[in-house]
């Protein structure tokens, strides 16, 4: 008795995959979804809203919007910056061709719409799929660095790159900036893109070690992780070591701190400063002789998103000797203490 | 280009009104950039050779170089009479060595500068400004600004525009402004208005405020008229001010920085310089860029459209070759950007056109973004279909509602701009710049509750000169979104 009904199941086991497979062979194909006129990357989010909410926390969709910027570019009357801060969709203008600036959507800044747009409407993506929505098409050169490079190239990132073991291992981009959700292929790629907004992306690069060596303090600095040189882009971004004496027991009042050294990469119309980023690998070496480092010292790393550093009450810029707390005005990476 | 499309654009370049209403019908693309180079290469001839300098003389060259530093009075003609009577050409490398050996005193590398200014020769002008690009010292600077103003080679504008960007010595920049001047340049008189008020010293206040006397008088203007110079330059009377009759190495200039906008160059900072300098160019300089809006390079089309853009009404030459360029879908809204701010009111029909659904959503939001700045009432019906249509993407509605602020609809437009304040997908800072400007086009024409409304709405600004941080920029919206929705049923 059970052998016939298992016999019967079975059978109908069969049947069903049969009917299936006729179904799926001689049914017409799913038709390919209705081109859609892509005018915002809001538009995304319907359908990719896990991305989309990745992408709107990042600095990518805050570069038209970012006060700094703004500020520094007078509202974009300078409209140099719009070609990098609003740029066209870059597979209109052409991998590793130069960015173009774009006219709509402004304010979402570089996105969605600027990386995956295809000239012919469709989306690029990592799958061939018509049907859906977006009509996505696999397309590799989302993965090249010279994808990022239409704009991160402007100020050598990825030439800083191609210098350093990370080009010959075929690791790139988006291996730090973008890498697998937890690390985990199935999931893509997280879109919220951290970099020099990102102080523990920026604290596992780069390592500060201080030392006592007879009456000086041997500071160091190390650039152990970027893939590219420390601070990298000119003009905007900087790195500032400070020091200070730490207060003995009976001082109440903390010392003011002072500047050690400063990384960075001037801007083309500063032809006074040296360029000195601290290239991948490089240990620098710094060495503190001041009577005041006698004692125990404290020793600082910051980053700054500005170069400048500007006094909290008016906004002006105050010269670097000037500065008393860096911190007002800075992103802390790293403080060390020698006894 | 052939000749024939050439004469064609610069008949487009020269029309007006006439083609008010007419679709463009585009450029027949060609290497304009490269012919016009060579054109004008074949026109300007070579270069004079320097002829090398017997090396017995060198010494006698810088002893007329240490002759001028330490001489006075009529003992200085000796060595300028000498060095272009004697020596010419040849001695200009000498020259430049005095000129940039450090270890030189400053009296004998000055005197090296005016030796080489007394030389009528293209390298003399060349190595002045050399020293002005690249010297760290800003005496050297000075100097070379003021020599290559009366050295009268106009080919020098180009540079010292860009030098404008770069310059940081404010005495520097005063020559520089001054010698532009003299070519009939005047793209540095907006900032030397800005030392006569806020330069360091009061020394410098009264250097800038005679050197901007002196320039209103050159421009054929009263010593007072500093101020309307500036406002001239920038506006479509720009042409009424004296003209230069440019050479053809002053051209050649022009296109050889044309041709660093092409698609070869990967680095924006050479386009940056390029944009910048052209962009700075008089009148005399627009139908020329104009005939590049039909280079075979898209790139080059692109950044002269910008170029144009950037010039303002000072490019109105350029407007109906702006027009054409609407025909090209790539490039119709950058053209479109450019015939807003050159305001090209022919251009408003093809405009009004290319705002309707089915044109592409850029050129859409570009168009309506020209049509506030063309500034014309006969748009606002246009304009106001637009800003009301709720399924119109948000920025296209931001740019109507911008666009009818500039059209002095903005009572209008202001209640839905006051929700984009704050809203979390709109353009915020788009808006609040459409509301300012709303509010102090109300004050400026004294209507009633604009002025009290627009300090009340710069007291919600925060401290002056402080950048906020994102999260306080939108308290600061939400804050001047309460405070404006109060006055805004006052203000009419």
């Amino acid at each position: 008795m059970a052998s016939i009904a298992l016999r019967v199941l079975l059978g109908l086991v069969v049947l069903a995959g049969a009917a299936w497979l006729v179904t799926e062979l001689f049914s017409p194909p799913e038709a390919p979804a209705e081109r859609r006129r892509w005018v915002s990357s809001r538009q995304c989010r319907e359908c990719h809203p896990e991305v989309y909410a990745e992408w709107d926390g990042s600095w990518h969709s805050k570069s038209f919007v970012d006060p700094d910027v703004r500020d520094l570019s007078k509202e974009f009357t300078n409209t140099d910056c719009i070609d990098c801060h609003a740029p066209r969709p870059v597979f209109e203008t052409g991998v590793g061709k130069r960015v173009l600036p774009r006219s709509d959507r402004r304010a979402e800044g570089v996105d969605c719409i600027a990386c995956h747009l295809l000239p012919s409407g469709d989306v690029a993506g990592t799958i061939d799929d018509p049907r859906a929505a977006c009509r996505p098409v696999a397309k590799l050169e989302l993965q090249r660095v010279d994808y990022c490079g239409v704009c991160h190239n402007q100020h050598k990132t990825v030439d800083q790159w191609r210098d350093t073991p990370y080009a010959e291992q075929g690791i790139g981009c988006l291996e730090c900036h973008m890498p697998f959700r937890d690390g985990d292929p199935n999931r893509g790629r997280d879109h919220t893109m951290a970099a020099a907004h990102d102080l523990d992306l920026i604290r596992g690069a780069i390592v500060l070690e201080a030392r006592r060596e007879g009456e000086r303090v041997v500071v160091e600095v190390e650039n152990v992780g970027a893939g590219h040189s420390y601070p990298t882009d000119e003009r905007s971004r900087a790195s500032d070591l400070w020091w200070r004496p730490v207060p003995s027991a009976e001082e109440e009042a903390e010392a003011p701190w002072f500047h050690l050294h400063r990384i960075r990469d001037p801007y083309r119309y500063e032809t006074d400063l040296p360029r000195n980023l601290l290239e991948h690998g490089e240990r620098r070496r710094l060495d503190l002789e001041d009577p005041r480092a006698a004692g125990a010292v404290e020793v600082l790393l910051v980053y700054k998103l500005t170069p400048y550093y500007r006094d909290p009450a008016t906004g002006e810029a105050v010269a670097i000797e000037e500065v008393t707390d860096p911190l007002t005005d800075s992103l802390e990476v790293h403080r060390v203490r020698v006894d | 280009m052939r000749t024939g499309g050439a004469l064609l654009l610069l008949g487009l370049a020269s029309c007006g009104a006439d083609d008010a209403g007419r679709e463009p019908r585009g450029f027949e693309l060609s290497p304009v950039v490269q012919q016009r180079l060579g054109a004008l290469r074949a026109e300007a001839g070579p270069s004079p050779p320097v002829d090398a300098l017997a090396q017995e003389l060198e010494e006698e060259v810088f002893g007329l170089v240490e002759m001028l530093a330490y001489s006075d009075g009529r003992m200085r003609e000796i060595p300028l009479e000498s060095i272009a009577d004697e020596f010419g050409a040849p001695a200009i490398p000498t020259l430049v060595l005095a000129l940039t050996d450090e270890a030189r005193d400053a009296r004998e590398r000055v005197a090296a500068i005016e030796l080489l200014a007394n030389l009528d020769h293209p390298s003399a002008v060349e190595a002045l400004l050399t020293e002005l690009e690249r010297s760290r010292e800003a005496y050297l600077r000075r100097h070379c600004a003021w020599h290559l103003g009366e050295m009268g080679a106009d080919w020098v504008v180009p540079r010292l525009c860009l030098r404008l960007k770069y310059e940081q010595d404010h005495e520097a920049f005063l020559w520089l402004a001054g010698a532009l001047a003299r070519f009939r340049n005047h793209a540095g008189q907006e900032a030397l208005l800005d030392l006569v008020e806020r330069g360091v010293t009061e020394e410098l206040r009264a250097q800038a405020a005679a050197q901007v006397a002196s320039i209103a008088e050159i421009a054929g203007l009263e010593p007072t008229g500093g101020r309307e110079l500036a406002r001239l330059w920038s506006s479509v009377d720009a042409t009424l001010l004296p003209q230069p009759d440019p050479s053809p190495e002053l051209r050649l200039e022009l296109w050889r920085l044309v041709s660093e906008l092409g698609v070869e160059h990967f680095q924006l900072r050479g386009v940056d310089d390029s944009r910048y300098a052209l962009s700075r160019l008089g009148p005399w300089a627009a139908p020329e860029l104009a005939l590049a809006l039909a280079d075979e390079d898209f790139h080059v089309r692109l950044h002269v459209a910008q170029v144009l853009e950037r010039m303002g009404p000072r490019a109105t030459a350029a407007g109906a070759a702006l027009l054409e360029a609407l025909a090209e879908p790539a490039l119709a809204p950058t053209a479109a950007e450019a015939l807003g701010r050159v305001g090209h009111p022919p251009a408003r029909a093809a405009l009004e056109t290319r705002t309707t659904p089915e044109h592409p959503h850029a050129l859409r939001v570009a168009a309506v973004r020209a049509l506030g700045r063309i500034g014309m009432s006969e748009s606002v019906a246009v304009l106001v279909a637009l800003f009301e249509e709720e399924e119109e993407p948000r920025d296209l509605r931001n740019a109507a509602a911008t666009a009818l602020v500039l059209v002095d609809e903005g009572p209008r437009v202001a209640p839905w701009l006051l929700g984009e304040l704050t809203h979390p997908d709109a353009d915020r800072p788009a808006a609040e710049l459409a509301l300012e400007t709303w509010l102090v086009r109300g004050a400026e024409a004294g209507r009633e509750g604009y002025s009290a409304a627009l300090e009340a709405w710069r007291t919600d600004a925060g401290p002056p000169g402080i950048t906020p941080p994102l999260e306080k920029l939108d308290e600061r919206r939400s804050r001047r979104a309460q405070s404006l929705s109060e006055r805004i049923e006052g203000l009419r």
